[in-house]
């Protein structure tokens, strides 16, 4: 395997990274909840995406399907439990959403088995483009080119569309959004099925890349919160680039040590990045610079 | 203090114009809390701009917050000849019925743009457009792209000004727009005002400043413990320091 091709894969992996940590961001910095069972809604939607693959669907269906489940599966989540007990308490929208992570993956163990799954040589467009000295499946080019589509989406409503403006001022200031004229409690619901929709997007793409199993979805929570936590809230380049390099993190340390290291490399970077933080921020407050 | 034995007797409106907003709030309170307000009348009419003055705690911001639908109150409240009591803030909003609070309630991270796309968005049909706002504000040009945080005390209440024109409301309610601001900043924001009233646009204004409200009232109430104790056209208030005693002394 060439350098080339390890360095293409991983940024396409990257992309479907970063689609994954848009919704964890979405729901932290326009909804304000901390959602620690956002893996688990990325694996419904890998399980989805799976599920079509055995009724003989192509993958590519299990997209609206796999959006609609998890978009309402947590605006159920919302307004039943974030937001009559912890509509703005971050320490108990963890403990809360944890006991929802809990519970979801018992569930998914119950119905599909423990053990990993994959599209594996069911998905039809399972093959390999060779490019020179470049090989790349099929299935990443596509995971790669629907996830750019999804962040250009989502970056659309967020910056001309009324209904993501709406959640983002929501977000900010619920008083303020009634007084324009938007349900602001309502308007968050919606905001916070959109996180968990573009997590069951994510999760379709994820299937054709990867292996998944129910007890996997903690590592691409807490994989989405260095994503967000290097790349800041609301960002959407930065949790692009953020993304990219984490899938090049993931790939590259995979290829040259393992898959455990390639997750240590990870929350490296988020110590490295939480201490450049922490400098600048105290270089700054001392007046040393200005920026 | 005006004494409530003295209450003249109740104004009528105006130019007796159809009334828009007719309101009785019997008593509003805030969660199981004591009442912060009793048995007050609030009539105003089309094209009218009705001044509600008060000391502090005298409860004129708890006024406007129960008009809106804020605070849980007991009595009837009619917008256009339709009870509004049922209806949730934003329902309200959407009706025509319009506050800016005291705190301008703006969204620090959004630019100026998208607040007027987002209040525009969800107006209703009017004569206030983005363009005429602009006008009125010229700054609102000059500062699309910041974001509201960033904007200083007069331009965010200019945004939070713009924000509510844009739902061509039937009847605005102006909580303390001359709060922390400087005096020439506040000059500049009430003459702009002043335009928006020869709109016709009727008017229920919250303000301190006696000068303010007598540039802009044609009726002024004042709110003494909850409780409406004075109304007198403004035409009829001698100076600005009669104002001033019915409910500073």
């Amino acid at each position: 395997m060439t350098t080339l091709t390890i360095v293409i894969g991983g940024l396409l992996i990257g992309i479907v990274y970063a689609c994954i940590a848009l919704g964890f961001s979405v729901s932290m910095w326009a909804c304000r909840v901390t959602n620690f069972a956002h893996g688990h809604f990325v694996l419904i939607g890998a399980y989805v995406a799976y599920t079509m693959l055995g009724l003989g669907l192509p993958i590519y269906s299990a997209l609206p399907f796999a959006g609609l489940i998890t978009g309402i599966l947590g605006m159920v989540v919302y307004r039943f439990l974030v937001q009559p007990f912890a509509p703005s308490d971050a320490g108990l929208q963890i403990a809360l959403t944890l006991g929802v992570a809990i519970l979801l993956e018992n569930l998914l163990a119950l119905v599909f088995g423990p053990d990993p799954i994959s599209a594996g040589s069911a998905w039809s467009a399972a093959t390999t483009v060779v490019l020179g000295e470049v090989r790349l499946s099929v299935s990443r080019l596509i995971a790669g080119g629907a996830g750019i589509v999804i962040i250009w989406g989502t970056w659309w409503l967020f910056e001309r569309n009324r209904w993501g403006m709406a959640i983002e001022a929501a977000g900010e200031n619920v008083a303020g959004a009634e007084l324009t004229g938007y349900a602001g409690r309502r308007v968050l619901m919606l905001g916070f099925g959109l996180s968990t929709l573009l997590a069951g997007l994510a999760g379709v793409l994820l299937l054709p890349v990867a292996n998944v199993s129910p007890y996997d979805a903690v590592d691409y929570t807490l994989r989405s919160f260095v994503v967000v936590l290097v790349a800041g809230q609301g960002n959407l380049r930065a949790i692009l680039l953020t993304g990219l390099l984490v899938g090049l993190l993931q790939s590259g340390g995979a290829y040259l040590a393992s898959t455990d290291m390639a997750t240590v490399a990870c929350y490296v970077l988020l110590l490295v990045a939480l201490w450049v933080r922490r400098v600048r921020s105290g270089v700054t407050a001392l007046g040393v610079s200005e920026r | 203090m005006a004494d409530p034995a003295t209450v003249a007797a109740p104004a009528s409106t105006v130019d007796a114009g159809p009334v828009l907003l007719d309101a009785h709030i019997a008593s509003a309170r805030y969660g199981k809390g004591y009442a912060a307000l009793h048995d007050v009348h609030l009539q105003v009419s089309e094209h009218e701009v009705v001044a509600v003055v008060g000391a502090n705690g005298a409860g004129k911001s708890t006024l406007m917050r129960a008009l809106m639908g804020m605070v849980s109150y007991s009595g009837r409240i009619m917008l256009g000849g339709a009870a509004i009591d049922g209806l949730g803030t934003a329902e309200r909003t959407q009706r025509g019925l319009v506050l800016i609070p005291e705190d301008k309630g703006l969204f620090p991270s959004l630019s100026v743009d998208k607040h007027l796309y987002l209040s525009s968005s969800v107006g209703r049909p009017g004569s206030w457009s983005v363009a005429r706002v602009r006008e009125l504000f010229p700054v609102l040009s000059a500062r699309r792209h910041s974001a509201a945080g960033t904007l200083s005390g007069g331009e965010q209440q200019m945004v939070a000004i713009a924000r509510a024109l844009l739902l061509n409301p039937t009847v605005l309610l102006l909580d303390e727009p001359s709060l922390g601001l400087a005096p020439a900043v506040c000059d500049k924001l009430f003459d702009a005002l002043k335009e928006v009233c020869r709109s016709g646009l009727a008017i229920v204004l919250n303000e301190q400043n006696p000068a303010h409200v007598l540039s802009l009232a044609d009726r002024v109430l004042v709110l003494q413990q909850g409780r409406l104790v004075f109304e007198q056209q403004a035409s009829q208030i001698a100076d600005l320091a009669a104002l001033a005693r019915l409910y500073l002394e």
